[in-house]
Formats: C-alpha cells, sequence, structure tokens
C-alpha cells in the first residue's frame, strides 16, 4: 500500500531501497520591488534552468514542465517532500510551490475584464482545488500608475461559477518584472480556486504585463543571510507535504530586510513509499 | 480507537491512508488599532473569503460556518492540529481559534447591561466550557470616549449563572472596525464561558460603537516578526497536538505590534485518525 506504515517504514524505503530524489536547485533572482514583496524565481537563469512564460489564453498547465523540480512519476507509490533546504546572500523567506497552470501576455495598459479562461487544473482537481491560489506574474513592468486588479469571474473549489474577489493594488506605479502579485482575494466563503475566467483591471497603468498563474504552496523556509536553513517534514514539521505525479515544483521569494537581489542555492529531498 | 497511538500510527494515516487535511490561507486585514491590541480577520478578505456578521441576540453558534477555516466531520476519528505557519508584512503574533458563538449588534453608544442571550456553544460544552473566552469584535468605531465593559451575568463552566467579571477599558476612544478587545475578565474561580446572559454592562458609553460578542477558544499562537516566516509543529516540536472538533470554525486574529494593516498568507494541516 502506497505511503509509509511508519518512520522504520520510511528508513527503510529511504536507506535501504533508495527510493529518493534529490534535486540540488540554485538561482540568480532579478531585481526584487521591495521588502514584503514576493518576487518569482520562474523566469531566472540557473538550475533548473529559466522557465518560459506561458501560452495566452487558456494558457498551458503544467506537467513536469521543463524550468521546474520535478521527478518522475510512481504508479504504485506516492511522493512526499521529506527535506527543504536553502542559503541566500540576503535574508529572504522562499516559498515552494507547484506551479499549476499560467496564463500569459494579460495586459495591464487598459481597464476591463481581461479574459483568462484558464485550462484545466492538472492536479488537486474538484474540490481539492481548496488551497489553489491565484497570483499575477509581472512580464512586463508597470509604468506611470499602479494598477488596481481583481479575480472578476472565477470557478472555486465547489465548480461555483462567476465567483468575484476584492481588489489588489499593485505595490508601485513602477513595479518590476518578476514580481508576484497575490494571493488575489476570493468571493465570502471561498476556499480555493479550479479556474479563472475573467480579471478585472479597475485602474490601468500605461504599461504592464502579467501571467496569471494558478498555484499551490507546499512549504516555506525563512533565510537569514549567509545561513543554511533546513526543515524536515517528518520529524520536524510533521506535515508530510505530498508531491503529486506530474507536480512542477518552483521557487519565489520575499526579502525580509534589505530591498537586494540575492543568489540562491537549497535542495529538495522527496521521498516516495 | 480515535487517535493517534505512536508516531509510527500518525506516519502511517497520514502517508498510507492519506487522513490529512492542509489548509492554505491568505488574509488582507484592515488597519490594526495599535501595538498590542488584537485584530480579527474574520470579514477580511482572501482566502477563506470574508466572513459573515453573526445574528443578533441569541446570535449564531459556527459550525463549519463559510468564512472559517473547516474540515469534513469525522465519526469515528479524532482531527488535531499538525502544524501551523504564516508569514506576515507587519510583526504580529497570529492566533488560530474555534468561533463558537457570535452576537451581533451590541451598542456601546448607551450605559448599562445589554442583552445577549447567546446561543448554546456548539462544542465545548458542559465542563469543557474551561477555556472559552469572551472577545469584543467591533463593527462600528466608537467615538468620543472610550468605553468601559464587563460581563455582567454569564453562565460558566461549571454551570454557575449569574457570574460577573472586571472591568475591560477599550483602548482608544476612536476604536477601530475589527480591533478585538478581550479577552473579558471572568470572576474570581471561574475558567470559562458555557454563555452570556443579560449581558454585557457598558460602565462607560461611547457616542457611537457596535460590536460582536464572541465566545471562542483559541487553539494555537505563533509570533511572526515583519516579513519572515514561521511555522510550528504541535506534534514533535509542541507536543501538545491541539484537538480540532467536528463542526470547529477556525478562525484568525492577530495582536499587532503597530496600527498598520497586515497582509498573511500561511498554512495548516490537520491529521486525523
Amino acid at each position: 500500500m502506497a505511503g509509509f506504515a511508519s518512520y522504520a517504514d520510511f528508513q527503510t524505503e529511504f536507506n535501504t531501497n533508495g527510493k529518493v530524489y534529490r534535486w540540488s536547485f540554485n538561482k540568480s533572482s532579478s531585481a526584487p520591488e521591495a521588502i514584503g514583496v514576493p518576487l518569482s524565481l520562474w523566469r531566472n537563469t540557473g538550475f533548473p534552468a529559466a522557465g518560459a512564460d506561458p501560452a495566452t489564453t487558456p494558457g498551458a498547465a503544467y506537467d513536469d514542465t521543463a524550468g521546474s523540480m520535478f521527478f518522475p512519476d510512481q504508479a504504485s507509490d506516492r511522493k512526499f517532500l521529506a527535506t527543504f533546504s536553502a542559503n541566500a546572500s540576503q535574508s529572504w523567506n522562499l516559498i515552494l510551490y507547484d506551479r499549476l497552470v499560467g496564463v500569459g501576455g494579460v495586459s495591464l495598459a487598459t481597464t476591463g475584464d481581461k479574459t483568462i479562461d484558464s485550462v484545466a487544473l492538472p492536479r488537486y482537481t474538484g474540490t481539492d482545488a481548496e488551497g489553489v491560489e491565484c497570483w499575477l506574474e509581472v512580464s512586463t513592468a508597470t509604468t506611470v500608475t499602479a494598477p488596481v486588479v481583481s479575480l472578476n469571474s472565477y470557478t472555486n473549489e465547489a465548480g461555483g461559477t462567476g465567483r468575484a474577489g476584492g481588489q489588489i493594488t499593485f505595490p508601485a506605479v513602477a513595479t518590476n518584472v518578476n514580481c508576484m502579485i497575490g494571493p488575489m482575494p476570493l468571493q465570502a466563503g471561498d476556499r480555493g480556486i479550479r479556474s479563472v475566467e475573467t480579471l478585472d483591471v479597475a485602474t490601468a497603468a500605461t504599461a504592464g504585463i502579467v501571467n496569471l498563474v494558478l498555484l499551490r504552496r507546499l512549504a516555506t523556509l525563512v533565510m537569514t543571510m549567509s545561513e543554511v536553513v533546513e526543515t524536515d517534514y517528518l520529524l520536524q514539521h510533521s506535515s508530510m507535504p505530498r508531491i503529486y505525479d506530474g507536480a512542477s515544483l518552483a521557487l519565489m521569494g520575499i526579502p525580509i530586510i534589505a530591498n537586494s537581489s540575492t543568489g540562491i542555492g537549497g535542495e529538495v529531498i522527496v521521498a516516495y513509499g | 480507537m480515535a487517535g493517534f497511538t505512536s508516531y509510527d500510527d500518525l506516519i502511517n494515516e497520514i502517508t498510507t491512508n492519506g487522513k490529512f487535511y492542509e489548509r492554505l490561507f491568505h488574509k488582507y486585514s484592515t488597519q490594526a488599532e495599535a501595538a498590542g491590541v488584537g485584530h480579527s480577520l474574520w470579514l477580511a478578505p482572501g482566502m477563506p473569503g470574508a466572513g459573515a456578521a453573526p445574528a443578533t441576540t441569541p446570535g449564531t453558534a459556527y459550525d463549519d460556518a463559510s468564512g472559517s477555516i473547516f474540515f469534513p466531520d469525522q465519526a469515528s476519528d479524532q482531527k488535531h492540529l499538525i502544524t501551523f505557519g504564516a508569514w506576515a508584512s507587519q510583526g504580529c503574533s497570529l492566533i488560530l481559534a474555534d468561533r463558537l458563538v457570535g452576537v451581533s449588534g451590541i451598542s456601546l453608544a448607551s450605559t448599562g447591561n445589554k442583552t445577549i442571550n447567546s446561543a448554546a456553544l456548539p462544542r465545548y460544552s458542559g465542563a469543557d466550557a474551561a477555556g472559552v473566552e469572551a472577545w469584543l469584535e467591533v463593527t462600528t468605531a466608537t467615538t468620543v470616549t472610550a468605553p468601559i465593559v464587563s460581563l455582567n451575568s454569564y453562565t460558566n463552566e461549571g454551570g454557575t449563572t449569574g457570574r460577573t467579571g472586571g472591568t475591560l477599558t477599550f483602548p482608544a476612544v476612536a476604536t477601530n472596525v475589527d480591533a478585538l478587545i478581550g479577552p473579558l475578565p471572568l470572576q474570581a474561580g471561574d475558567l470559562g464561558i458555557r454563555s452570556i446572559e443579560v449581558g454585557l454592562n457598558v460602565g462607560t458609553a461611547a457616542s457611537a460603537g457596535i460590536v460582536n460578542v464572541l465566545l471562542l477558544r483559541r487553539l494555537a499562537t505563533i509570533p511572526l516578526f515583519i516579513n519572515s516566516h514561521n511555522e510550528r509543529d504541535f506534534v514533535l516540536q509542541f507536543a501538545s497536538i491541539p484537538r480540532i472538533y467536528d463542526g470547529a470554525s477556525l478562525m484568525l486574529m492577530i495582536i499587532a505590534q503597530s496600527a498598520n494593516a497586515v497582509n498573511i498568507f500561511g498554512k495548516l494541516t490537520v491529521a486525523y485518525g
């Protein structure tokens, strides 16, 4: 039966049967927008290599996608995050997430409802969409005016359509490329997103393009400048996040102390049984 | 038998039997009142979406309430909090609480005893009411005078009626909407509240101000430094393994470190067996 029957079973699978994957990553971030504003590492050089911007509507579903960290499918076993470690030249939070769907080329340069019509989630389908969030990944910097945006029409985790959430204001008039704006607020009572139909731009910038990304956060580290940080998800935080087949793991960071770009290196260890 | 017989049993239930819930959340708060003052995220947009105001007396007993973080009932298993972690844009203490009963529309604009006659607790009934607290959730800001309030007549955890607690002064003349004032002091020797009757005494009135009277039970608290993620494990790190009862309607609240709005996102995990 898939999963680990005990800690001893985990050790046997991990050590004796070699059912472990290790992915060492490194990324060089671009210039962050500000302390406390998330920054995507998807489009940055390193290992994995830079990911591509998604296609325009209806976008693309991510499945072991180039640019992400991914692992072979396991038909009869289940994969779990065992440890997540990193160090950085600046103090940052580092978030590991499963990148599910992206819709590229969404312009913020005019007001009104932008057609998204995102493709179906490749994982966390149906009511498992609870916890799926919508973020906006800046691919062309905004200018002149800080946009104000909201989810004007989306389908929630229960399949309810035409849902509408609250507004978010971009952190700056000129919001840097790779900024991650979100999570987008949901309508009262909602707990996740199956798909996004339209994004409303209530206040437009003069320029600015975003990728609309549906993702699920898995783990977060707090990195102190130049110190390695590691979390064990079996004995330290007993949450053992599940890594589903097709998972396309990516990183985003949040500067803590200084608004400076950073180099990040680390490792993701996944065990399966 | 419900519960976990060992740590191995917990690993088995989570990874093999899939008896695990993961709830991601994000909230965009209104402006906090001041450092050291509680602030409710119940009405804040995000995920879960904003909750609704409770009914007027006798109020609303919360059971898997929309706007809360909740989980399916487990007839033969017990649910327990495994991890709770978050990031915040301002320093604060983040509290996870089970929102039990709310009574809306309590005016602080005149002195005297306000009728509450709160509905019966949906959980922590009888002597298990030890630890149930009363808080006031501001829905209309106070003006001109900082109110002074007290519990004038409540039923304690032992079932004794007519109990009276000490006074509490609001933190400011103009106390912000969403401020959480409390916990309200109890009579000497009391450990909790089953219900509030007539009820809330307003010893000094404001010129305006309306509150929800809440009965809640705090489950977990994590300190959050500005822009730094923090996460706690309640099995091996803080071995308290808080119980999450069927019907639990979990809400988030903060003790602010400044009079700023706070953006928060995080995750909690619950296992059952």
